[in-house]
């Protein structure tokens, strides 16, 4: 009989949250009794694949199904099964996963595009903001700065030059002109109706892309009049680049504005290519399928604001956070690249190219969207490229997928 | 979701004297009727131009009176929004 006290309750969570089928595969760390030998790849049907075998203590990192893993807890010698949870995805992971410095090698780099970012301001002294941004405006009645460290966060993740880091976290879209439309307070809420106005001032602006890393609570059906002006936005040819939100990994969790109709609707993947499991799922109370698409949005190091301390603060300039808030940037620094190399392309057309080419993670619709974005492939499909083989693998995020703590005793210790 | 109007009118008479701030969608030019607005004590805080809305903010029971007018397509109330991020680890959970 399967033993779940051998599961950790971070592999429970895992199974349990996600509903896995018995055939699921996950990367785990499974711990024997000192003195017994490991269950090898391949010796029980399910365990297909050993990553690396631990000297200091008597373990190892495994892929295995949901089976193999409860087949495992019956074996006497194994004592412990952990999750193999990942770490760090930052931005210089995650802008390279999504494919964009093959774009940039291409020369876009979202030179001229207009991109608003409307949340909580941007601070204009960072120095991955220098001579960045064109306009800012506040709403909010605090002025425009960013006194949360949100906006600064997602802005950088758009378009930040990396100069502080001597490039380490460079945004997707470099070269783009930024707006900031301060909408949300120092404590990180505000209001529908100013949020609207922010639009309507980008809008304005004539910029070509907006981020909307916010949202509101509840299921909603795409008729309240955020969506609505959102939609709207998107019919004059203002890409809308919306969070899902962070209240999955519940069914129907996607609030307004993520629910409106024609918007791009983006939720959060990690940089081992699973779905978030704060990442809000669709369908809308209208029953639409949401998100739209995936890009990455755990553990993102970008940009800190001065004076701010949101998410995990890394140095003076840099910060961690995760987040539907962090996955939107991606998306709105890939549609400036996309008009960049293709202007003219409108806001529908952006948004089948990104849903027609991503990677299926073989997950539900309205839990992946079409899957995670890739950003090459879709330039490729944007300017009409026949898509070819990679010349180089994918990159590979550093640290190694399924790198978490004990993973790194991997590196330490030369496992294996 | 949102609240029906008919809902949004019973909490209105629950308590008249409360400060509401509202989204109110119009049939037509939503500025042609900021002195509407006005006239039944209600402050307009914005009005948009990409939808036919405006932004208004007074006591309930002006909005109740202000619910009954034919140029009303809706009315909502302006929500609370947020920002979206987790804390920074990879163990975070929704705040």
């Amino acid at each position: 009989m399967p033993n779940p006290s051998k599961l950790h309750p971070n592999l429970v969570e895992r199974m349990q949250v996600r509903a896995l089928a018995d055939a699921a595969s996950l990367r785990v760390i499974v711990l024997r009794r000192a003195g017994t030998v490991g269950v090898a790849a391949n010796a029980l049907e399910g365990l297909t694949e050993t990553h690396y075998t631990y000297r200091l203590i008597p373990a190892s990192a495994q892929s295995a199904t949901v089976a193999a893993i409860h087949a495992l807890t019956e074996r006497d010698e194994i004592e412990m099964i952990w999750y193999d949870e990942p770490v760090h995805a930052l931005l210089d992971v995650s802008v390279p996963l999504i494919g964009a410095p093959r774009v940039w090698e291409g020369g876009f780099t979202g030179k001229g595009i207009k991109v608003a970012i409307v949340d909580t301001g941007i601070d204009p002294n960072h120095p991955d903001f220098t001579g960045r941004i064109a306009q800012m405006k506040d709403f909010t009645g605090e002025g425009p700065a960013d006194n949360h460290g949100h906006g600064s966060h997602v802005a950088s993740i758009v378009g930040g030059t990396g100069a502080g880091s001597a490039g380490k976290y460079q945004g997707v879209a470099p070269e783009c002109v930024l707006y900031a439309a301060k909408v949300l307070r120092g404590d990180g809420s505000g209001s529908t109706s100013d949020v609207m106005a922010g639009i309507e001032w980008a809008v304005q602006q004539n910029v070509q892309v907006v981020n909307m890393s916010l949202g509101s609570d509840g299921a909603c059906d795409g008729t309240d009049a955020l969506s609505v002006l959102c939609d709207t936005a998107m019919s004059r040819g203002v890409v809308m680049c919306i969070a899902a939100g962070n209240a999955g990994p519940g069914a129907s969790t996607v609030g307004s504005p993520g629910c409106a109709k024609t918007v791009i609707t983006v939720g959060a993947s990690s940089d081992t290519d699973s779905v978030a499991n704060f990442s809000s799922r669709g369908p809308t109370s209208d029953g639409r399928v949401k998100p739209d698409v995936c890009f990455p949005g755990v553990s993102i190091v970008a940009a800190r604001a001065a004076g701010t301390a949101m998410g995990s603060p890394v140095d003076a300039l840099y910060t961690s956070a995760s987040g539907t808030s962090m996955a939107t940037p991606h998306a709105a620094g890939t549609c400036a690249l996309l008009l960049q190399a293709k202007p003219g392309l409108s806001p529908q057309q952006i948004k089948d190219i990104l849903m027609t080419t991503t990677k299926d993670l073989e997950l539900d619709p309205n839990i992946q969207g079409t899957g995670r974005a890739q950003i090459f492939e879709a330039y490729q499909k944007a300017v009409g490229e026949t898509p070819t083989p990679s010349p180089t693998p994918v990159p590979t995020p550093t640290p190694t997928p399924g790198s978490g703590c004990w993973t790194m005793l991997k590196n330490v210790l030369g496992g294996r | 979701m949102a609240m029906q109007i008919s809902d949004l009118k019973s909490k209105w008479q629950h308590d008249p004297d409360a400060t509401v701030r509202l989204i109110v969608r119009v049939t037509d030019n939503p500025s042609a009727h900021v002195a509407q607005v006005e006239a039944h004590g209600l402050v307009v805080r914005y009005t948009y131009s990409l939808i036919s809305a405006l932004a208004v903010q007074g006591a309930a029971a002006a909005a109740l009176a202000l619910a009954n007018e034919p140029w009303i397509i809706s009315i909502e109330e302006d929500k609370p929004v947020r920002t979206m991020p987790m804390a920074g680890g990879t163990n975070a959970k929704p705040i």
